[in-house]
């Protein structure tokens, strides 16, 4: 009887184990993003980049997040992502994983038809600060109207090359085409990420067609809105034949090249492992900011060639169950100048706000910058105002082809980039595979026979030993015992008697 | 009589206090099962899914044409069979490394040899993406340019240790006696070492073989680290690209599934090639 009692217990404590395990796994959030407390009465759920908002530096200060925290009595959940996609794959398992994302513009496009995002009323402040640079931007792209929107801009910037100006100048980069010049050999490297290296080699591919719309648009033959559309046209080519340009231009390249990064670049350049970096302008203005401060780094500059780039745009967006107030109380506070500025010079990247009446950005921009006696004057107003007809706007300063180019890109640089648009499934599908051939060794027919005949050969040789060891016993005929070779004589004992 | 003691002995024991604790010990079987619900859970499971994910589609119908996606592009034949034929390589260079390693360090003072074998020993303690990035900044040091060289030092250098320890374990234990014996009788010193010590130790050189070949296929942080644009990449960055849709890339959880599959067909064949299935006398479980 008491041993029943045993056995039922010890079941029993199985049993209770079994659970305990069973229920940990249970407990344990199914998404890495979603983590909403019951009974908190107000809170928001932020999806970011990595490093992508200001945050205090030591116990005295506060960031930007806690700052919002404390006046709005709203709790931010901050969650970062290293890439889009990944972002992307996170939100697809779990729509009501998060309210607010902070993808970049392709993103931003696919996520619209998908049905991922929805529109909502351009808030307050984004509405009075943005650039009106940026909001016609978003508006070609049918994200906005002009009241309703889906996203509100966050950060933008270019691409281009970062380079050593100790060893080179800007007219050794010029055009894409210079890469592969063999001064560079080794000392390049270009993203490892499909998208921003196609747009790069679009403008290698097509150098000659852009060019020759360059010339039309400075002799006048053409407009800028025409020349705007036309190298959009050019910059967002994904038929079969630019794609397998590409891939050879790209595979040309490699041979060139010190590797594909998509973080380590902006260092490299810096300890002069490498001479020219193809980065994000945030990344540019970064590097040329550290190679300033810091002791012993070789002078960088960044240049984006002639041909022209890509101009990408992070916005905010909303997702499908988001609480449209709260969120939009965040998106007002990240859209105040004063809030874009701290961020702006945290993460170094351009805010997408300009601001009206509070004209903190540019005075941003004027402290770190401005020079009386700079030599060069640059005109933003295309980003700040467009219709001022003031030199309200001009700055005077010494960095042009370094960190302020980098931020603030020229009229005449930003003239020439364009915004590539997100790529259907069936595009992303041979880009993808493009993508594979340029990364990865493609043998030929002969190379991979042989190789294949030499794997099976050794297969066959260590099966063979393992299960036939006798095929490789070698038997010597006539062989000589031991004793033989040295001339003694082997006695067989007979009758040996072991007693 | 006997039964008379039986019956005392019964209720002693109940009535003894620590053969009462005695009654809650589990026995063998219970004990497995909360290892047997790890495995069921981490291994069997996710097999099950990666088996599943990889005859069907992106909706979820049955379809072979992952496989023919596979074997049709040769881009990704051609990583595998390098994949493969590396693996081989380094295989063969570690064994070449390792061996004479191993062997001296058996017939060392066994004190001086531990105090090598941990000096052996001591890289893997230490996280291998750090090992792979400090001997990348050596190889610039020494003017090495990156590639497909660089990449097979650096997965050399990352997986000797597996490759040293099962074979200096293996001929620790080898019995010197046999040795001995046939030096007696005779043999050389390359007789001996042919005949006895090198078969007696080949359980050892599987088990490290084991440990270096089919990791190496898989490892693409190394490759990443060392390939700079020119060199190979091995089968696992495949794996990768297709779950994790790395930079721009789209995701493909079922073509993913299916490299995947592939491998463990690999692996599969691997082990039974080398034995790996077989009971030996030996016991390959003893060598690490």
């Amino acid at each position: 009887m008491t041993e029943r009692i045993y056995k039922i217990t010890r079941l029993f404590v199985l049993v209770a184990l079994l659970f305990s395990i069973i229920s940990g796994f249970m407990a344990s959030p199914v998404s890495a993003v979603k983590v909403k407390a019951e009974g908190v009465e107000k809170e928001i759920t932020v999806f970011s980049w990595e490093d992508y908002i200001e945050e205090a530096e030591d116990d005295t200060e506060t960031g930007v997040l806690e700052d919002f925290e404390t006046e709005t009595g709203i709790k931010v959940n901050y969650y970062t992502f290293a890439t889009c996609e990944e972002m992307y794959n996170e939100l697809k398992k779990d729509p009501t994983a998060c309210d607010i994302v902070c993808p970049s513009e392709y993103m931003i496009l696919k996520m619209k038809d998908e049905g991922l995002i929805k529109q909502f009323n351009m808030p307050e402040n984004y509405a009075q600060n943005a650039s009106p640079y940026i909001k016609s931007v978003f508006e070609d792209l049918g994200l906005s109207d002009g009241e309703r929107t889906y996203a509100v801009g966050y950060m933008w910037g270019t691409m281009g090359l970062i380079y050593n100006m100790d060893k080179y100048n800007a007219e050794d980069l010029n055009s894409w085409s210079k890469l592969y010049d063999q001064k560079f050999s080794g000392k390049i490297t270009i993203k490892d990420s499909i998208r921003d290296s196609y747009i790069m080699s679009l403008g290698i591919v097509y150098k000659d067609e852009l060019l020759s719309l360059k010339d039309k648009l400075n002799s006048g033959e053409i407009l800028e809105a025409e020349y705007k559309e036309k190298i959009s046209e050019v910059f967002n080519r994904v038929d079969e034949k630019s794609i397998r340009e590409v891939r050879d231009a790209l595979i040309e390249l490699k041979s060139n090249l010190y590797g594909f990064e998509v973080d380590a670049g902006k260092n490299d350049i810096l300890t002069g492992k490498i001479d020219v970096n193809f980065a994000w302008s945030g990344d540019a203005a970064y590097a040329i900011y550290e190679s300033n401060e810091g002791e012993g780094y070789s002078k960088l500059g960044y240049v984006v060639p002639e041909e022209g780039s890509n101009v990408w745009f992070d916005g905010w967006v909303l997702t499908k169950d988001a609480d449209e107030e709260l969120a939009l109380e965040f998106m007002d506070f990240m859209s105040r100048p004063e809030i874009a500025v701290r961020n702006m010079d945290y993460i170094g990247y351009t805010s997408c706000i300009a601001g009206t009446e509070d004209t903190s950005v540019f005075d941003y921009i004027l402290d770190c910058y401005g020079n009386d006696e700079g030599e060069y004057t640059v005109d933003l107003k295309y980003f700040f105002d467009p219709e001022c007809t003031t030199d309200a706007y001009v700055v005077r300063t010494d960095e042009i082809g370094r960190q302020f180019s980098a931020q603030y890109p020229t009229e005449q640089e930003i003239l020439r980039c364009a915004v590539m648009n997100n790529f259907s499934a069936q595009e992303l599908e041979l880009v993808n595979k493009m993508w594979n051939e340029v990364k990865l060794i493609t043998l030929s027919d002969l190379a991979l026979i042989l190789i294949l005949v030499l794997i099976v050969l050794v297969v066959l040789f260590l099966v063979a030993y393992k299960y036939f060891p006798q095929i490789f016993v070698i038997k010597k005929k006539n062989a000589k015992r031991f004793g033989q070779k040295k001339g003694w004589k082997v006695v067989k004992i007979e009758n040996f008697d072991t007693n | 009589m006997t039964e008379q003691r039986k019956q005392i002995s019964r209720t002693d024991f109940i009535d003894d206090k620590k053969s009462v604790k005695r009654g809650f010990t589990f026995s063998r079987k219970q004990l497995c099962i909360p290892y047997g619900l790890f495995l069921a859970m981490f291994v069997v499971f996710p097999l099950l899914l990666v088996v599943y994910y990889a005859f069907t589609d992106s909706t979820g119908t049955f379809t072979f044409i992952n496989f023919l996606d596979f074997f049709t592009d040769m881009t990704k034949i051609s990583t595998l069979v390098i994949s493969v034929l590396v693996a081989m390589l380094v295989t063969l260079i570690c064994l070449l490394i390792s061996y004479p390693v191993a062997y001296i360090l058996s017939r060392m003072n066994q004190k001086t040899a531990f105090v090598l074998l941990l000096l052996f020993i001591m890289p893997m303690w230490i996280n291998f993406v750090l090992r792979a990035m400090a001997m990348k900044e050596f190889l610039s040091l020494v003017q090495l340019p990156l590639g497909s060289f660089a990449n097979i030092i650096g997965l050399t250098y990352d997986y000797l240790p597996f490759m040293i320890l099962p074979l200096y374990s293996t001929l620790i234990k080898t019995d010197r006696s046999l040795e001995e014996a046939a030096f007696d009788l005779g043999a050389g010193k390359v007789k001996v070492f042919t005949s006895v010590t090198l078969p007696l130790s080949f359980s050892g050189i599987i088990s490290g073989a084991m440990m270096v070949f089919l990791p190496v296929m898989s490892c693409y942080v190394i490759t990443d680290t060392f390939s700079g644009s020119t060199g190979f990449t091995v089968i696992g960055k495949l794996i990768a690209w297709c779950f994790l849709g790395e930079n721009g890339a789209m995701t493909n959880v079922n073509g993913g599934a299916t490299i995947s599959l592939i491998m463990l067909v690999i692996l599969f064949g691997t082990m039974l090639a080398t034995g790996g299935f077989k009971k030996e006398s030996t016991g390959r479980g003893t060598n690490i």
